[in-house]
């Protein structure tokens, strides 16, 4: 029955393992957007489905700068790389370099001019200034640095669509369209930049083993091609690819160490390797179930969960520690005895960790929550591996103990024997508990968003040198347009665009690009039609045309009569860029982003559509920074919470004041935790206030061990708390070294709190 | 449109080729004149014709004041573009937004110091001498930036006289210059001095 059981659950962990192991390799779906730890509810449903959109459309980006003091040497470096990527269909063929994007743009819109008139030209003559458009023209007609040719003043003789390209977003680029390429020139470089759009996922392994070399052999050949070529480059896979490699580095040197320690320990301490494979397999049947199960509830896994997540494997070696220590007894003599014996602090362990995870789930924050299942379900199947799988594993016989270091614990043991009775704990707790309150002001809160930044900072320079060059001031604010037709979002947009015009205007916006500027609402265009018609053409056309000697076949005869629609635009390739700004475009309903620039004023914006349920202003920036507030404020409250639960729990075992005395032990190494680390200089970040839910966690267990063994049975129960703090402190010790912020606050809280739990567990000892 | 402002204000401000012909303007001074400007559109019966008043001066800029057929002003300077139909600002272009704008101001001045070194190194042609005049024909992938031009053809004799514009389309610009003369900068009016105001 035993071994039937056991079976059944080790293919449950081989079907999780290989299903993780799968969903790597296809695509891990890593969730690295710090925005998709928000709470979800606050947002409608179709915010959330063109966020989502519009993250993936980024992440598709890759953008390629090349720089030489040469022109013709930078656009061959850029166009080879670029051929040689679309050559292997890394890159989508139509978005190479070489193409006059903006002519055929031109080709597309001329033919629908009459609808079409710049920002100005539609006051002017809405006012009734139809002479005043019609004396533009002529002055731009006489000046001798005309572009317009006598073809084009033949067919559009007010030069109302030169006029209308001038004011299309994106002319306040610093780029140039030269010879079929962007480019811009500053101190003695060209530059030349070029958009590709991937043709795989980029976050996608097997897809980025592909993409990194072949770009990496390009670059590195035309570099030897042109020496003094300067290659910059931005793009989601190169980040993937950079902070997986970061992770790796540092993975591998702490992850090799911490391991080596952790088994030389457990081989000095039990003499054979059997106590070794079972914590592995404690540890690798908990991160097994805890990713699939988060993949399979949330779609994806965050980064956040992942870096918590290995928080569980402190716990599942905890498990196997103390099952394994059960060989010094002397009273278990079979691996089912060793069961029975650790079986009560175990479950009571587990099932106060679950809970206390669990209440991470009770926030409607999606990154609290993942953390929570991750965790949750982790601890679950390692404690399921420990009680089903190990009696029947397990083959060894017993050991005898080593006195030396029994008799060396005894002594932090008795530390305790003059607190041990519950008032005497509790005076401990009391003053440990105002110490707290009156050291609170040394903790320094600090939300700082960089603190997050885990991404290389050599590739963070290539972005930020690229937006310098392009110009583009990466506005992290925008906005959000929804309806249920391209039509009716284009209308809406057109109203918002009035609006943006007056901040502009103002000098509070510097720009803004939206897919209406380019191509106006149906509406828009049949308006504009007449208005030509009515203000321009019929009064003023033939006198003009005498003026500057045309006939009367000149004019606007042959421009389409019917509108112009975004999606034939898209047809025929020419708007590439609107392709940025349409974030839906289905049947059932359409979002179209409006991008601005400039923003110098966000209250004033804030205040445009916010009575309208289809327009949504968005402001990342601020949402980056009070999002590490709110869920450092929520991971305090929420291990309150969880503290408070774990007390009733264990009130159904044990009499109030025995729960409480309990709890008392991981609750003074929380809350004299971060007032030592204060002492030191540190401040207090959400990630603190994790590790600070963690060494509750742990440090609970290590209590309910102590409490749960018999008086004569506590010198081994400790001896395993022990070893579980020794390989706790080499697992997450390290960890402290990062060179990564969230990861080294992390490491440092577990450090100090779990040696403090640890000293503090013998409180917990139940008097007879 | 700065090429072509590269190639106009040289010839407008063009000092003379020979030697004995040199007509410097130094950087105190300005050149004024008049002009006619005849524009052959292709499928027009009859030229566009404009008349007008130029200035330019050494490092500050140009403007082009065209009176007929109705008052239009080009002002060009290191700042930028303004263009200004009746007094009304109709079009107004920092010069950030053209980088090419400082090639045109070296250009400008060693074309107004007489350096024809300068010249000859950046169209490869030299002039042609005939009684008292000289003309200079440039191919236009002689120039930097690739002007939609054919050809362009200068003629002069102290000044530069007539600067013909052949574009690509068939179209193409005679522009005629009188009355060039040397003027102390005190001596511009207000709405003489080319200088954008205002704005970016």
């Amino acid at each position: 029955m035993k071994g039937s059981g056991s079976f059944l659950w080790l293919a449950v962990v081989a079907f999780s393992a290989l299903y993780v192991l799968f969903r790597i390799w296809t695509g891990f779906p890593l969730e690295t957007n710090i925005l998709a730890l928000l709470p979800d509810q606050t947002e409608a449903a179709w915010v959330r489905e063109a966020k989502a959109r519009m993250a993936d459309k980024v992440a598709q980006r890759v953008v390629v700068v090349v720089a030489h003091e040469e022109f013709d040497k930078a656009r061959e470096a850029i166009r080879n790389i670029v051929d040689g990527l679309s050559g292997d269909e890394l890159v989508q063929a139509e978005t190479s370099v070489a193409i006059s994007r903006v002519e055929l743009l031109i080709s597309d819109l001329f033919p629908y001019r009459a609808g079409l008139l710049s920002q100005t030209d539609r006051t002017h003559l809405t006012g009734g200034e139809g002479q005043l458009v019609a004396e533009k023209a002529m002055a731009q007609i006489l000046s001798p640095f005309a572009i317009a040719d006598g073809a084009m003043i033949r067919q559009d003789p007010f030069l109302i669509f030169p006029r209308y390209l001038a004011g299309l977003p994106g002319s306040s680029s610093k780029l140039e369209q030269k010879e079929g390429v962007l480019t811009t020139h500053a101190e003695g470089q060209h530059y030349i930049v070029a958009t590709l759009v991937l043709n795989g996922e980029a976050f996608a392994q097997n897809f980025q083993r592909r993409f990194i070399p072949r770009f990496a052999e390009l670059v590195s050949d035309q570099k030897t091609r042109y020496p003094k070529l300067n290659v910059l480059k931005t793009g989601a896979i190169f980040y993937a690819d950079g902070s997986i490699r970061n992770g790796q580095k540092e993975a591998s040197t702490f992850g090799a160490l911490s391991i080596v320690g952790i088994i030389l320990m457990l081989l000095f301490i039990f003499k054979g390797v059997q106590p070794i494979y079972l914590s592995l397999l404690a540890i690798g049947a908990g991160l097994a179930c805890g990713m699939a199960a988060s993949i399979v509830i949330f779609g994806r896994v965050h980064l956040m969960a992942l870096v918590f997540g290995a928080g569980l494997i402190g716990i599942s070696v905890d498990y196997a520690i103390h099952y394994c220590c059960e060989r010094f007894s002397r009273e278990a003599l079979s691996a089912q005895d060793r069961l029975k014996i650790v079986a009560p602090g175990l479950t009571l362990g587990m099932i106060s960790s679950v809970i206390g995870f669990l209440t991470l789930a009770w926030a409607p924050f999606p990154g609290l929550r993942q953390i929570a299942v991750f965790s949750a379900v982790g601890l679950v199947a390692s404690y399921l591996t420990v009680v089903l799988v190990f009696p029947t594993l397990d083959k060894a016989s017993m050991l005898s103990a080593d006195t030396r270091l029994f008799s060396a614990l005894a002594r932090i043991r008795t530390l305790w024997q003059g607190v041990t009775s519950n008032i005497n704990s509790m005076v401990l707790l009391a003053v440990v508990v105002a110490g707290a309150g009156a050291g609170l002001n040394f903790v320094k809160p600090d939300d700082d968003i960089r603190k997050l930044q885990v991404l290389p900072a050599d590739l963070r320079h290539q972005e930020a040198e690229i937006r310098q060059l392009s110009g583009l001031d990466n506005a992290t604010q925008f906005f959000m347009i929804s309806g249920k037709t391209t039509e009716a979002v284009l209308q809406v947009e057109e109203k918002v665009a009035s609006e943006l015009s007056e901040l502009v205007a103002q000098g509070k916006l510097g720009d803004f690009s939206s897919v209406a500027r380019t191509v106006p609402s149906q509406k828009r265009q049949t308006e504009n039609r007449a208005l030509l018609s009515d203000a321009l053409l019929k009064p003023h056309l033939s006198s003009f045309l005498r003026s500057i000697g045309g006939n009367s076949e000149f004019g606007y005869q042959d421009a389409e009569p019917g509108t112009l629609t975004p999606q034939q635009l898209a047809d025929s390739g020419g708007a590439a860029f609107l392709d940025l700004l349409i974030l839906q475009s289905s049947d059932r309903a359409v979002v179209h982003m409006v991008s601005l620039s400039g923003v110098r004023d966000i209250p004033a914006l804030e205040q445009i559509g916010r009575d309208r349920e289809d327009i949504r202003f968005m402001d990342q920036g601020r949402e980056w920074s009070s999002v590490m507030q709110i869920y450092r404020v929520r991971a305090l409250s929420l291990l309150a919470v969880a503290v408070g639960l774990v007390w009733a729990l264990l009130g159904f075992r044990y009499r109030p004041l025995q729960a409480a005395k309990l709890i008392a032990a991981p609750l003074v190494a929380v809350v004299s935790t971060p007032l030592i680390l204060a002492a030191f200089g540190g401040s207090f970040t959400f990630f603190n206030a994790m590790a600070l839910l963690l060494v509750f966690v742990i440090g609970l267990d290590y209590a309910l061990f102590y409490a749960e063994a018999a008086e004569d049975h506590r010198d081994i129960s400790f001896f395993a708390n022990a070893l579980s703090t020794l390989s706790t402190i080499l697992a997450f010790g390290l960890m402290s070294f990062s060179q990564v912020y969230a990861v080294h606050a992390f490491g440092i809280t577990i450090l100090v709190g779990i040696t403090l739990a640890f000293v503090f567990s013998p409180l917990a000892a139940r008097n007879a | 449109m700065r090429t072509w402002l590269v190639v106009l204000s040289l010839f407008i401000a063009f000092p003379g080729l020979a030697e004995e012909m040199t007509a410097e303007v130094p950087s105190d001074q300005a050149l004024t004149g008049r002009f006619v400007q005849e524009r052959h559109l292709s499928g027009f019966d009859v030229p566009i014709k404009s008349e007008g008043r130029f200035v330019i001066v050494p490092q500050r800029g140009l403007l082009w004041r065209t009176e007929k057929p109705f008052e239009t002003a080009l002002t060009i300077t290191p700042q930028g573009i303004l263009q200004t139909v009746a007094g009304q600002e109709t079009l107004r272009l920092p010069a950030s937004r053209f980088p090419a704008m400082g090639t045109l101001r070296e250009i400008l001045e060693s074309s107004l110091s007489g350096n024809l070194a300068v010249l000859e190194q950046r169209f490869g042609t030299k002039p042609v001498y005939q009684d008292g005049q000289w003309s200079l024909d440039i191919e236009p992938d002689q120039v930097a930036g690739g002007l939609p031009l054919r050809k362009i053809r200068l003629e002069g004799s102290v000044f530069v006289d007539r600067v013909e514009l052949q574009r690509n389309g068939g179209d193409f610009d005679v522009i005629s210059f009188s009355g060039q003369k040397k003027k102390a900068l005190s001596e511009l009016k207000d709405d003489e001095i080319p200088e954008i105001k205002g704005g970016s």
